[in-house]
């Protein structure tokens, strides 16, 4: 290895060809040196980049190609339209978390015109990129001529309307998927079933907005993307499939179905089944995926939901609502436990008959109090808010019914729908009561003995009675829409909603708007025990909006303005998440 | 005190990710020596220097993964006859042209893809050169070591006869293994079996039962040695955030030039295995230029210390002097390029 006399070596031709080849090499990395300049900072990839944004998406990152100083970059950067949010550094990334979830149905541009580097080199290549939000779109059963019992999908963003179930088919109830791409319903076959909700299958249907998502993994799209499935996981990749695909999930073979609950995560669907043979064989199914149906091993129980972690159900019974473990490993670690074959409790809320929400985050639920246990208040609802760390707070109370409760996109208000008694004078004189909430219109002590005398006094009503106050000649029930804020527990009177049997609300995705039905022509045949809803009278699709300015939404403050009729025949509207 | 927390759960986590790339690399390196018998791939690769300097860049993917396997595969090559381009381009490759190394990078580097890709292409280019350079060497002769020297004519001769030269040459062969052991002193001798199996593959001519045994053995030990160089990589690694003051580390890694010249003599220093290097250059993605991560992820897997070792039992000193000054060189001129024109 020491150097040999090198005559006989260095006239090899490696020899010469190899420095030649380092020379030439060095003279390039001098004329580079020379002449070449540092590239400009500039902004390497965008994870929002031409993909459609969701609620779910709650911060995007902004990667650049050297380390900038995080100042000069957060004064320059602008979003058009606004959407306000919080910056965090992490290397060369930049990550910016919105306050509000981005409106649906809007394109964005994203500028940032100037930035320095860290390195105190001169100059930025302007960034100017688009993302889009989701189209705002919703599905709802149809009531008009041959849309009658169909589930249709509204776009509201294009204004195009997609018939989803074929004709022939009612659709009695349905939710949709997290990913918007199917829907999971419950229809019968019209023309050959006499019993229709005794014969009801389980379905799913593409809506065909799947294609919206498999955009994300467009080859296209810039590197380094947070988006849910990685592009070059190529083989996971969803195809956009057509809308109207229908999958039956779960027949009517041997079991009724009655209702059902999608799981947030769309992985679990419980169901509420009956035998077709044995009355008394009735209960809640559990169906996951790769998994066959097994039936909840519990006392019986009436309405259920499952709550946001995907993972447990909560269910009424008896007087209360039990919180049921849906996971089959916590059943079989009982199993051992006791010797039992039992799904596992984890807690137990005795005061509470029916849950309306529970929190996006799983902090709190909103559950009603039918306030069994207080004589004096027998026959009155409260709506209670009960935190995860076990605190209860009482929102409002009404001696009507609290239909439902929906909490918004940060958990901080609680729409509810909630009926009120309301004498036909007062209403007749447009509403005197108006501004006066529940809690300050319950009936007043001591007023019970003259129960009889209506002119007097609001009857005693409770869930069960309120219909047939409604059809009374003196009384009737109202409903409006409340906005509760959680924190301070005041309410803001939204709308009033016109008399009638069955109302649903749904709140947008991104919180700013409401949808509603409105049964149009009042019809006495109809009563809610009856079933067949599709022969009904028609209905119509209302949208209302909840804020006038971004300031008010910031403050999580909405008024009351005017809603907007759709002009869509249709009940039962839920908005796509 | 928070310091020393911070750099072992630094050195923790690099090891961590990196551990799972080193097994397979290894199990990978020594399963590959039951199906490929380089004394036949001899016989098909191309003779144009320029092609076969490339092929032999891309044969990589067939051969053991690491730059600590490759020396000797490359000197087997050498033994039997290979065309100059073809070995020398091999020998430079290998490490980065493989499956594992890429997906070890691309998992590495997923925030930033382009820098797999300009590791792989960068990595083609200059072995492809430095192959093409050798070639116009039309006798390596008079550059190989005098061991080799002497096992290459036998080689060819035996070649010719068709014979299996692997027998004839083992005399001299384990001549060759003494010698690397007594070179590289107590530390490396654990490569002394690797020596031994510098110019044939032990396992070709062995029973299934015997070639299992072996690969068994050759994955223990690859494991043993590969890992102590990944331990002590990733406490340098980890030493390094922590110690040194961070103004200094990111005035060093954002300088056009000192940042490459900085990850050069440390990919040259710290001698990490190529599976598992990204992952040691990862830790300062957030603080080096991507050209300075691209020329150590290029460099280090052609020239490091503990490669230089191995090479001076193939090469004589003024072969090893070129191949490291070329692939220095062209590294650096790259990632200069990547600095100036890419960022």
């Amino acid at each position: 290895m020491t150097q040999r006399p090198s005559g006989q070596l260095f006239g090899q031709p490696l020899d010469r060809v190899a420095t030649a080849v380092m020379f030439l090499v060095a003279l390039v990395i001098v004329a580079m040196l020379s002449f070449g300049s540092q590239t400009l900072p500039r902004v390497r990839s965008f994870s929002w980049q031409n993909r459609p944004v969701s609620t779910d998406d709650v911060a995007f990152l902004l990667t650049f190609n050297q380390p900038m100083d995080p100042q000069s970059v957060e004064e320059n950067l602008r979003i058009e339209p606004n959407l306000s949010g919080k910056v965090s550094w992490a290397g060369r990334r930049m990550a910016y978390t919105l306050d509000l979830p981005a409106p649906y149905g809007e394109t964005y541009e994203l500028l940032l015109p100037n930035a320095q580097a860290l390195t105190g080199q001169e100059g930025f290549q302007p960034f100017i990129s688009e993302f889009k939000s989701r189209d705002r779109a919703f599905a709802y059963v149809g009531a008009e001529g041959d849309e009658a019992g169909r589930l249709i999908l509204f776009n509201l963003t294009k204004r195009e309307k997609t018939l989803l179930t074929p004709e022939g088919q009612l659709v009695l109830d349905f939710q949709p998927y997290p990913e918007r791409d199917r829907i999971l319903f419950s229809a019968v076959n019209a023309a050959t079933d006499v019993d229709r909700a005794a014969t009801a299958q389980l379905y799913s249907v593409t809506t065909g907005l799947g294609s919206e998502l498999g955009s994300r993994s467009n080859f296209l799209l810039g590197a380094g993307q947070l988006s849910a499935v990685p592009r070059w996981q190529f083989w996971r990749r969803q195809a956009s499939t057509e809308a109207g695909t229908t999958e039956l999930i779960l027949d009517n073979q041997d079991y009724q179905n009655l209702n059902f609950d999608l799981s947030p995560d769309g992985e679990t669907i419980v169901v509420q089944r009956v035998s077709q043979d044995n009355p008394a064989d009735f209960g809640q199914w559990v169906l996951q995926a790769g998994q066959p149906a097994r039936k909840l091993d519990t006392e019986p129980g009436g309405e259920f939901r499952i709550a946001p972690d995907s993972q447990s159900l909560l269910l009424q019974q008896g007087k209360g609502t039990a919180i049921l473990s849906l996971e089959p490993e916590s059943e079989a670690a009982e199993d051992d436990a006791n010797g039992q074959d039992r799904d596992t409790l984890i807690d137990f809320l005795p005061d509470y008959g029916l849950t309306l929400d529970i929190a996006s985050d799983g902090s709190a639920a909103a559950l009603v109090n039918f306030n069994q246990d207080d004589p004096d208040r027998r026959f009155t609802q409260t709506l209670f808010l009960v935190s995860n760390r076990g605190e209860e707070k009482p929102l409002l109370d009404t001696d009507g019914t609290i239909i439902s409760a929906q909490f918004n996109e940060d958990n901080k208000l609680l729409y509810s729908l909630i009926t009120q008694v309301v004498r036909e004078e007062v209403a007749d004189g447009g509403y005197a009561d108006e501004e006066s909430y529940p809690s300050e219109s319950n009936p007043p002590e001591g007023n019970l003995s003259e129960s009889n005398s209506p002119e007097s006094n609001p009857p005693e009503n409770n869930g069960e009675s309120n219909y047939e106050n409604t059809y009374e000649d003196s009384y009737r029930t109202s409903a409006y829409l409340a906005a509760v804020n959680i924190e301070t527990g005041e309410a803001q009177k939204l709308i009033e909603l016109p008399p009638q049997s069955q109302i649903e609300i749904d709140l947008a995705p991104d919180g700013l708007a409401i949808l509603f039905d409105e049964t149009l022509a009042e019809d006495p045949q109809i009563s809610p025990s009856d079933t067949s809803q599709y022969d009904g009278p028609s209905h119509r699709l209302w949208l209302l909006p909840l804020f006038s300015t971004l300031e008010e939404r910031r403050n999580g403050e909405p008024v009351s303005l005017p809603p907007t009729p759709l002009d869509i025949a249709g009940r039962h509207p839920l908005w796509l998440p | 005190m928070v310091q020393l927390n911070t750099g072992f759960t630094l050195f923790l986590s690099l090891l961590v990710e990196a551990v799972p790339f080193l097994l397979i690399g290894v199990a990978f390196s020594s399963l590959l020596l039951f199906f490929v018998d380089d004394r036949q791939l001899v016989g098909i690769l191309p003779k144009n220097p320029l092609f076969g300097a490339l092929v032999g860049s891309l044969i990589g993917v067939l051969f053991p993964v690491c730059e600590c396997g490759n020396v000797p595969v490359a000197r087997r090559l050498i033994v039997q006859g290979a065309p100059t381009a073809v070995s020398i381009g091999f020998l430079l490759a290998a490490p980065t042209i493989n499956p594992v190394v890429f997906w070890a990078t691309w998992v590495a580097f997923k925030g930033q893809p382009e820098i797999v890709f300009m590791r792989v292409g960068f990595t083609l280019l200059i072995a492809t050169t430095i192959g093409w350079v050798f070639s116009h060497q039309a006798d390596i002769g008079p550059f190989l070591q005098e061991s080799v020297e002497r096992s290459r004519f036998r080689g060819r001769g035996g070649e010719t006869s068709a014979a299996s030269p692997a027998e004839t040459d083992t005399p001299a062969l384990l001549q060759g293994g003494t010698f690397l052991a007594g070179e590289l002193g107590g530390s490396f001798q654990l490569d002394t079996p690797v020596a031994q199996r510098l110019v044939a593959n032990p396992v070709i001519e062995q029973s299934v039962a015997s070639k299992f045994e072996l690969a068994l053995e050759n994955m223990v030990r690859e494991l043993r040695e590969l890992g102590a160089v990944l331990v002590f990589g990733s406490a340098i690694a980890a030493t390094v955030q922590v110690a040194i003051p961070r103004e200094t580390i990111l005035s060093l890694g954002q300088g056009v030039v000192s940042s490459i010249v900085a990850m050069m003599v440390l990919a040259a220093v710290v001698s990490i295995c190529s599976t598992v290097d990204s992952f040691f250059a990862l830790s300062f993605a957030a603080t080096f230029t991507s050209g300075s991560l691209v020329a150590f992820l290029i460099f280090g897997p052609m020239i490091d210390l503990k490669n230089i070792g191995l090479l001076l039992t193939v090469f004589k000193g003024r072969a090893v002097f070129y191949l490291f000054g070329l692939a220095a060189l062209m590294s650096f001129a790259l990632s200069l390029f990547v600095n100036l024109y890419i960022g």
